[in-house]
């Protein structure tokens, strides 16, 4: 019915204008919305990222390129990139592997989806604060964890998981991976309710067994959903900030093993030290990566039917 | 035996969703209980759920400290509501173009507003603060609901839905002598109720914990939300007091599960759209 | 919006001007005020603090007949640095002495006139760190706080350690924690309770890793924590925490010091006055003595932990505003302030008069503040700080030397440093 508009230029019918201004007129209110206390904000970030500025006393220096430069010589960005790419690689598909899971067992015709349903929203509703504290004490040196571990005999004595350089991120990982798979459970679920019963009943006549019925259905007719799953889940980690900032008290330690971009970001804008252009250049350089990242998971995830 | 195998995996998957539920449950249980316990009890009490020196005396605490409690639950709850019904509105419809119409520049503005979402808001923040502040917006509702009236986010799942949506529903109503704008309203709208309830819920959910918004615009005590007045209890000297933040996290969320049970009937029900007419 | 700014100032100028050529009789003319606003900014505190502000307030609208406002800071750095940006700033507001250097250094504060303000009445140090690099003095303190040592009474009895025998001198405390820890050991049980706690933050430390002349930040600002003296004295301290008796709070899972110590996980501490009301609402049942903090290298140390008022730039109240900061830093309002909030005066004055020596905790307290290092240290402390927390875990554990784990930190801090200049 509706054609992707071609590239070459073209004359429209009646129909087409019409749908033309149909079009937009369905997208203004979140435009002038969004561009207004969005668009606006990022404009003055760019902006920002080419000044030596001081917003107290409203002095701007212009600087060209140097904070740009400065950034790819800044080794502590290298690890706050580096840090904050390895949360996102092992977060991301652990979380939408699961999420999709989780959502087609509680959409299978089981006893009691209605009672799971409710239990697995509830991370999403325990205040970020709690989550910390349960999370820390767990993974405390007398923590449950290691009392765990020391009866098990795997190890013989305690971790100290949240001063280790090499375990710290790795809790926080847990800790992000476990709280955020149940929104997206929701998600999922919300998308399998419209999933017409006659696709399953056809598989069902062919003989396909649950796995097959998942692999072949499931997952294909769940791919726009999958790909939202997919770009949310690589903004947010990668934007990840307030767990790193809670853990280490801001400073990114131990040994700089949580220091990620976002972290950066917030120092340097907040930091006592004026470095407001700076922290807009490294905000917008990681805006970019994640740019990258996510027009190659769209990729890969295939293309996307559209009407 | 074909029927026998499948009893076995359905005890595994079920062994597999109590052991996840039980991870999943124990945290926010651990929530409800600490607020009825006193600081020391938390803090060296470790997992357990349920002790001798539980009392209503945090909740007694927080309601009394201020008289201005009832106008902030009065303020989130408006906040919340009229952004969440601004937000579903906003977000379908320009999700809906986004999928379902074509025009010139349209996928430009999908990605322009993907790119929006790519920057992290920790440099935001002053900027935000210095728009509001020249609109003369600073201290007032507006300021909570306007920025947040559209959410690049939800626009994105709503376009992915409908991408999924039988043309076939919409031509037919076509057919029948409905226009654009009717069968948008009419049809689509209702028929996407399981994802724009879930797009409300976490909207709701979005606004009604909205911290940094309510820390940074609103000046005046009376004007605080929920949130932002619990907080202004906490001492910023000797520690975190536990046993009041649980109590004030209990308050805070327990709107959001009454609103989630109500709309949990359209997460469960759903309409079962086929294609055919 | 320029324009309208600028008549602003003129405004506030003529106001000033007015004012200083009647400066005699303002103070006479308390009237003057009266249906005046004055916004104040503070940040949350807890119940006692809450009550003492409210008759603070109570008292100075009845003297001057102006309505006081608080405006309430939950996330206070960033919510003041968008403030001072949009100028939306409250008339007078609370400033900790650590970020006083940089928000002195943008021009946002009026100057305070040292005579006016009575400044001779406050100890020296506390108004030290309160004045910027050029002697202008922007902040008056209102109270202060230190650290001293905290011990178990019931924890040591239970081990047959008396509280005398905790060593005077730092130097001493390796074989007495040594020792300790390991009759704690014996009765709770393997690392259920630590002979004590500590914090490896600047804010604790930094009167160790500065004995004897050395330094941690340079006159020009930046970080030299890898100087030698530096870290002889930081290998004086990994020394002592190897032992395994000295452990951080998180190392127990717990958040600070006050917990761990409230929950019985921990014999001795070194805290600050703050925690005594904790002690004594949260964790009433800890049986606790007070004591000072031990000499290092013979001389004696603490950190002492203070907060001012300072009125902006842009106020149209300037005259409220010192009026305000004349009463609550004034000895009434002072006496029901730190009587009220529980900390220590700022003025020797009316410490004589709250006759605080009567109480032992408070009395130790007291004595700690001629001998405590203030804790400021110029704009760049704040990254020296997070820094050192950064690195210094590696060094305890003895993952790297405490040499290797100061240059990281140094070389850190002042590519940070860098950046931002």
């Amino acid at each position: 019915m509706v054609e992707n508009a071609k590239k070459v230029k073209r004359t429209y019918s009646r129909y087409e204008k019409k749908e033309h201004k149909q079009g937009y007129l369905f997208l203004t209110p979140a435009i002038v919305i969004l561009s207004v206390f969005i668009g606006l904000a990022v404009l003055f970030v760019i902006y920002l990222s080419f000044h030596k500025v001081n917003l107290f006393t409203g002095q701007y220096e212009f600087v060209g390129l140097k904070n740009y430069a400065r950034v790819f010589q800044d080794d502590i960005a290298r690890i706050g990139l580096k840090n904050t790419l390895m949360f996102s690689a092992v977060v991301v598909p652990i979380q939408t592997i699961m999420a999709l899971i989780i959502a087609a067992i509680l959409n299978s015709k089981i006893k009691g989806t209605y009672f799971f349903r409710t239990v697995f929203f509830l991370p999403t509703l325990t205040s970020s604060s709690a989550l910390t504290m349960i999370f820390m004490f767990m993974f405390s040196v007398s923590g449950p964890i290691n009392s765990l571990l020391l009866k098990a005999q795997i190890i013989n004595q305690g971790i100290n998981f949240l001063q280790d350089p090499s375990f710290a991120l790795k809790v926080i990982m847990v800790m992000n991976i476990w709280s955020t798979i149940p929104m997206y459970t929701t998600m999922y679920l919300a998308s399998l309710q419209d999933l017409p019963a006659s696709m399953y009943e056809a598989a069902d006549i062919d003989g396909a067994g649950p796995i097959k019925r998942f692999w072949y259905i499931t997952i294909p007719y769940l791919k726009p959903l999958t790909t939202y799953v997919l770009l949310t889940s690589i903004i947010g980690t990668l934007q990840m900030f307030d767990q790193a900032y809670i853990f280490s008290g801001g400073s990114g330690g131990p040994s700089n093993s949580t220091l990620t971009v976002s972290l950066m970001v917030y120092k340097y804008a907040f930091g006592t030290q004026n470095a407001m252009g700076y922290a807009a250049t490294l905000a917008l350089i990681l805006a970019v990566i994640i740019m990258v990242i996510s027009r190659l998971a769209e990729k890969a995830n295939g293309e996307e039917r559209i009407y | 035996m074909n029927k026998k195998k499948i009893s076995i995996g359905k005890i595994v998957l079920y062994i597999i969703l109590i052991v996840a539920a039980v991870c999943t449950i124990y945290p926010f249980l651990w929530m409800v209980s600490a607020s009825f316990k006193p600081l020391k009890e938390i803090v060296g009490g470790g997992m357990k759920l349920i002790s001798d020196s539980m009392s209503l005396d945090n909740y007694k605490y927080i309601f009394g400290r201020s008289s201005l409690f009832p106008k902030w639950f009065l303020n989130s709850f408006l906040v919340a509501v009229i952004g969440t019904v601004v937000n579903v509105f906003i977000n379908t419809m320009a999700g809906y173009s986004l999928s379902r119409l074509s025009f010139p520049g349209r996928d430009k503005i999908y990605h322009l507003l993907l790119a929006l979402m790519m920057v992290p808001s920790q440099v935001l923040l002053i900027p935000n603060y210095l728009i509001l502040q020249n609109l003369g917006m600073l201290d007032s509702y507006a300021s909570l609901i306007l920025p947040a009236a559209a959410n690049i986010g939800n626009i994105f799942l709503m376009r992915q839905f409908f991408m999924n949506f039988p043309k076939e529903v919409e031509e037919a109503a076509s057919i029948d002598g409905l226009g654009r704008y009717a069968r948008f309203f009419r049809i689509c709208m209702p028929l996407a109720r399981p994802t724009i309830a879930t797009q409300a819920i976490f909207v709701f959910m979005g606004f009604w914990n909205e911290f940094t918004k309510p820390m940074l615009y609103i000046k005046t005590a009376s004007k605080y939300t929920l949130t932002l007045g619990l907080q202004s209890f906490q001492s910023q000297n000797a520690g975190t007091m536990w046993h009041q933040v649980m109590a004030a996290a209990c308050i805070s969320v327990l709107p959001i599960v009454i609103i989630y049970l109500i709309f949990n009937k359209y997460f469960l029900v759903g309409v079962r759209m086929d294609g055919e007419k | 919006m320029r324009k309208h700014f600028k008549k602003l100032t003129t405004l506030s100028m003529a106001a000033v001007l007015t004012l200083g050529s009647m400066a005699v009789t303002v103070q006479a003319e308390e009237a003057d005020f009266a249906g005046r606003t004055l916004n104040v900014g503070i940040w949350g505190g807890n119940d006692q603090e809450t009550a003492a502000l409210e008759k603070m307030k109570a008292e100075f609208e009845e003297k001057t007949g102006a309505e006081i406002v608080f405006k309430t800071y939950t996330d206070y750095n960033t919510q003041i640095q968008a403030d001072f940006i949009a100028k939306t700033a409250p008339d007078v507001f609370y400033i900790d002495a650590n970020v006083f250097p940089f928000y002195s250094s943008l021009g946002v504060m009026e100057p305070l006139d040292p005579e006016e303000m009575e400044a001779d009445q406050y100890y020296e140090n506390l108004l030290s760190a309160f004045t910027a690099e050029d002697g202008t003095l922007y902040c008056i303190p209102k109270d202060v706080s230190t650290l001293a040592t905290y011990y178990n009474k019931d924890i040591l009895d239970e081990v047959g350690v008396s509280p005398d025998d905790i060593p005077t001198a730092l130097e001493d405390y390796k074989d007495f924690l040594t020792d300790l820890q390991a009759k704690l050991d014996e009765k709770y049980g393997e690392g259920q309770v630590a002979a004590m706690t500590y914090n490896p933050e600047l804010s604790r430390q930094i009167y160790i890793l500065e004995e004897g002349g050395a330094s941690i930040i340079d006159e020009d600002g930046m970080a030299t924590l890898s100087s030698d003296g530096v870290v002889k004295n930081l290998e004086f301290y990994i020394d002592l925490v190897q032992t395994g008796a000295v452990k951080t709070p998180a190392d127990l899972g717990l958040g600070w010091n006050g917990e761990a110590f409230g929950v019985g996980k921990a014999a001795i501490m070194e805290e600050g006055n703050w925690v005594y009301g904790t002690l004594k609402t949260d964790y009433s049942d800890v049986n606790f003595g007070v004591k000072e903090m031990p000499t290092y290298n013979g001389n004696q140390h603490s950190m002492s932990f203070t907060v001012g008022y300072g009125i902006s730039s842009v106020t149209e109240e300037k005259e409220l505003a010192k009026e305000w900061i004349k009463y609550a830093t004034g000895e009434e309002g002072m006496q029901i302030w730190s009587s009220g909030a529980g900390c220590l005066p700022s003025r020797a004055a009316v410490a004589d008069t709250m006759d605080i020596l009567s109480d032992p905790v408070w009395a130790v307290h007291s004595k700690m503040i001629d001998v405590a290092t203030p804790w400021q240290r110029g704009t760049t402390l704040s990254i020296v700080d997070s820094a050192y927390k950064n690195f210094v875990p590696a060094a305890y554990k003895g993952e790297t030397g405490a040499k290797e784990a100061m240059e990281q930190a140094d070389k850190q801090a002042n590519s940070e440093i860098e950046n931002s200049i």
